[in-house]
């Protein structure tokens, strides 16, 4: 068991576009617990505009959870008084505000251009518009969609260490040209990450007219890409953005201990949470936020983040022509106008689901934005198979995040939710970040690992559900297609079979242990190879093991009656008591 | 203790003091100076939106190398040119010239070449209100106020226009706007209705040159189709089948037969601003400021955005001191509402406050 050797009390700030929230983690008996969280209503809108009014809320409703004073006046009250009052180290990480705006310009598509593509992947980053030497664009054409585009940023790279110039040269030309057309105070930020034999020249050439950093070549040598330098670039960048974008903030961030971006807090979260579940053979994470998303695909040797800059709130905007009508409807069929209600919250972005059918309607949107996501992220191999017989079995857990994904109420719906959207294959761990902890413990992963160690342990991280599909079955009639068995106790089993259509559920409560057999009935593989069984050691979770015998790829009732009938019967199978 | 619970708002009023602030989505210039009077469709800034570059072969029009081309070249860059202007001329036996094909910039000069800079498209943010320039924000627009009857939709289709309210039928406030209310009498003016239905009655609107339209409640399918009609358009409650509240209808009913401005912006959230109608009034006394929002507390007049009783009016008795967990799973602060002698508890979320 891991021991403290730091003993600080910190809090963490989380400002979303909704919500901010307030979270103090502190020693308790050895250990660091979450000793109170809260969450109000953000004020970087109107009418407050100042981010620090809805932080000092969030704090003031943490003084009453933890019956601790944390403000004096009118601040946050650091370090740590001899009384015990107040914390000793304030951490911010955000995801609000709009994404950066930005123009690439690279030589080769597949090469530069794709390297800065991944560079910018775990920023939220709005790609405006690409150039590159095939796109068949001329230089006045260029010119052109670079004004009309009014970006932020202008990232600019391409050729290897003193490999290509001229191609660059032309760009750097452009960039002069266009600088006088841009209006005061919206010249955007030239980011060189390009031949670094050119850095000086670009600097020289382009210094007096816009601000211009200087980064590592993302293709140094043909054979090699260095991410890391402009990335470090990118964050600081980002951060001068979001300083500009939620007002208030400036001043928050001169009493805090860190800040980070959301995402970035989170993927690390995601790679310790996925060790902890033995999913580091491949792990998935989707976080559905109100004006930005991020989805997380990793293993031991790789981790890919992506913000995508859409949401169920601020960001359902640029989501609206993505919304598929019809599905949406056959989500909500208790709703009488679903995209009514869909414009409804484009005009109130924080608006909270009161029942049911409105909970649906945000399950359904998570599950279309979801959906889209994956496609994106997953390599097009994986996006071909997944189209034909559901996600790659070395995907071993799956995460949820973003309030969306947090409604304990009804575990049932969330799971269902999960399994249509990423319709996983084999044995996956199902978790969702019910308590929204993933970013403030991963910026304190980076500060005291111990706080995030030992909260791996608490009831914030039990997974909904472990999750087994069978694949490689033609159903024939209604023969079982397996039979499970999980041993709880020395003498405690429940078995069920799992016929073709349906989903079956043992219950193994939070806390618990317990042996999962399962023996596939024919040469189907059920997570152990065809025909072979499958034993494994399960813990406990929300719902225990769900048995999903529905195929892959899942496929529906066209008929809207029969569609809801056939949600409803897996709605119950997954609430049932065994 | 109660926490503090910003809410925003969206008003109703027969009059009040208005500071609106109307900014550029980007910088661009503005037009307008403090202490200047304006009036609805009075441009205060603008910004190009489209550039379109036209290039100029100086060396192929002049027939001369491109090495020895520059020479005759007599514009310089940064020089804004209108059409027929001597961009460059080679004197002689033979004189040759290359004229400006439109009013331009002259972005570059240089290896043989002219590139002029044009712009194509523009976009001017008018006032939208009568009232006066309170501030210049710079680069972005301006700060103004005026005094009147004003009342915010949720939803514009980005046109402004002044004209008189008129109601779409006797029926008003009820009933769904048809083609064959919107006779020529109409014309030009700013018609009010309970819903529109239909593609054709937006249309019609068109055809009889409307200078505007302000509805409780639209289809969402209707969108796209009231974002290209020239007339701006408001919706006030939401989408699909609304009534005015009562104090919308208030609103509307003291401006019949009055001229009237819509100005149909998008809604800015972090701006607090809403697609609104504005009528100047005199008044005769100090007025309270039309503030975007403020702390909800006992007595506040909200409006309920969600569930059953959507778009009702009712009043905050307090705010519950703890969160807690509905049955849909959202976990947050309850608002306890009364509304019509019954007590209902809500999310802070699902209420604005009626201004």
């Amino acid at each position: 068991m891991a021991s403290v050797v730091q003993t600080e009390r910190y809090l963490v700030i989380d400002i979303g576009h909704v919500f901010t929230r307030a979270f103090l983690f502190d020693v308790v008996d050895g250990r660091y617990h979450l000793v109170g969280q809260s969450a109000v209503l953000s004020t970087w809108e109107a009418p407050v505009r100042d981010v620090r009014e809805g932080v000092l809320s969030a704090v003031e409703a943490l003084e009453q959870i933890a019956g601790l004073r944390l403000i004096e006046e009118g601040d946050i009250l650091t370090p740590t008084r001899v009384t015990g009052e107040g914390v000793d180290k304030v951490f911010v990480v955000t995801s609000a505000g709009r994404p950066l705006r930005m123009t690439l310009m690279g030589i080769l598509e597949t090469l530069s251009l794709r390297s800065a593509l991944r560079a910018i992947e775990p920023f939220p980053v709005e790609p405006v518009v690409r150039f590159h030497i095939n796109d068949g664009l001329t230089e006045i054409q260029r010119l052109e969609h670079l004004l009309n585009a009014a970006p932020d940023v202008v990232l600019l790279v391409g050729g290897t260490d003193q490999g290509a110039r001229q191609a660059l040269l032309d760009y750097v030309h452009i960039l002069e040209l266009a600088a006088p057309l841009f209006p005061r105070g919206g010249r955007p930020v030239v980011l060189y990450a390009g031949n670094a034999a050119l850095a000086s020249q670009v600097q020289e050439t382009l210094g007096g007219h816009y601000e211009v950093l200087i980064a590592h070549n993302v293709r140094p040598a043909l054979e090699r890409e260095s991410l890391y330098g402009l990335r470090r670039t990118l964050q600081s960048l980002y951060r001068q953005h979001v300083l500009r974008q939620i007002p208030g903030l400036d001043g928050l961030l001169n009493s805090a201990h860190g800040f980070e971006p959301a995402p970035l807090a989170w993927r690390r979260m995601l790679h310790v949470l996925a060790a902890y579940y033995r999913g580091l053979e491949g792990y998935l994470g989707v976080h559905i936020g109100s004006g930005l998303s991020f989805f997380v695909r990793g293993s031991e040797e790789e981790v890919h983040l992506r913000c995508f800059p859409y949401g169920l709130g601020h960001g359902l905007k640029r989501f609206w022509e993505d919304v598929d009508e019809e599905l949406l409807r056959l989500w909500t069929p208790d709703l009488k106008d679903p995209m009514g209600e869909v414009l409804h919250k484009m005009a109130y972005p924080e608006l909270a689901p009161e029942t049911e059918a409105e909970a649906w309607l945000e399950w359904g949107l998570a599950f279309q934005m979801g959906r889209k996501m994956l496609l994106n992220m997953l390599p097009s191999s994986e996006r071909r198979a997944f189209r034909r017989q559901g996600l790659p079995t070395h995907y071993r857990m799956l995460f949820l995040g973003g309030a969306v994904w947090s409604a304990l109420t009804r575990p049932e719906a969330l799971v269902l939710t999960a399994l249509d959207l990423f319709q996983p294959v084999g044995v996956v761990t199902l978790v969702a970040d019910v308590a929204h902890l993933a970013a403030p413990l991963g910026i304190l992963s980076k500060v005291n690992p111990y706080v995030t160690v030992h909260m791996l342990r608490s009831a914030h991280f039990v997974p909904l559900a472990t999750v087994v599909t069978p694949w490689g079955y033609r159903p024939r009639g209604r023969d079982p297609i397996a039979r499970a068995r999980l041993q709880w106790a020395p003498h405690q089993q429940m078995s069920v079979d799992l016929h073709p259509g349906e989903i079956q559920v043992l219950r193994l409560p939070p806390g618990y242990h317990g042996d999962l057999t399962v023996e596939p009935v024919g040469p189907f593989d059920v997570g152990a190879g065809p025909g072979r069984t499958l034993h494994q050691e399960v813990r406990g979770s929300w719902l225990g093991v769900v048995l999903d015998g529905r195929g892959r790829p899942l496929r529906y009732p066209s008929d809207p009656g029969q569609h809801r009938e056939a949600r409803q019967t897996w709605l119950r199978a997954l609430m049932q008591e065994a | 203790m109660p926490l503090t619970m910003y809410r925003p708002a969206r008003h109703a009023l027969t009059l009040a003091r208005v500071r609106i602030r109307r900014t550029l989505s980007l910088p661009g210039r503005v037009t307008v100076r403090e202490g200047q009077r304006v009036a609805p469709k009075d441009p205060i800034a603008v910004r190009p939106r489209r550039y379109q570059l036209h290039l100029i072969s100086v060396s192929r029009a002049l027939r001369v190398p491109p090495s020895k081309a520059d020479a005759y070249i007599l514009c310089r860059p940064g020089q804004t040119v209108v059409q027929g202007d001597v961009l460059a001329e080679r004197k002689g036996l033979f004189r040759q010239r290359v004229t400006a094909p439109f009013q331009a910039r002259v972005l570059f000069v240089g290896q043989g070449f002219i590139i002029l800079q044009r712009v194509v498209e523009q976009e001017t943010l008018l006032a939208g209100l009568q009232g006066d320039v309170e501030d210049v924000i710079e680069d972005y627009g301006a700060m103004l106020v005026g005094q009147g009857a004003f009342l915010e939709g949720i939803w514009g289709n980005g046109r402004v226009d002044v004209g008189t309210l008129m109601p779409a039928s006797q029926a008003f406030p009820n009933g769904v706007l048809t083609e064959e209310m919107l006779t020529l009498e109409l014309r030009g003016a700013v018609v009010a209705a309970e819903y529109v239905a239909d593609a054709a009655a937006l249309n019609q609107g068109q055809e009889v040159s409307l200078k505007g339209l302000i509805v409780a409640g639209m289809p969402p399918s209707l969108i796209e189709i009231a974002q290209a009609m020239d007339y701006p358009i408001i919706v006030v409650e939401g989408f699909g089948l609304q009534a005015f509240s009562p104090a919308a209808l208030q609103v509307l009913e003291s401006l019949r037969q009055q001229e009237v401005a819509l100005c149909a912006v998008e809604p800015q959230r972090e701006q607090g601003i809403w697609p609104w109608l504005f009528a100047p009034r005199e008044a005769f006394q100090a007025l309270f400021p039309a503030k975007p929002g403020a702390p909800l507390s006992q007595e506040t007049r909200v409006r309920i955005l969600r569930g059953e009783h959507r778009g009702r009016i009712a009043r905050v008795l307090e705010i519950e001191e703890f969160p807690r967990v509905l049955p849909s799973g959202f976990h947050g602060y309850m608002v306890r509402l009364q509304l019509d002698g019954q007590t209902l508890t809500i999310p802070v979320n699902n209420v604005e406050i009626v201004g």
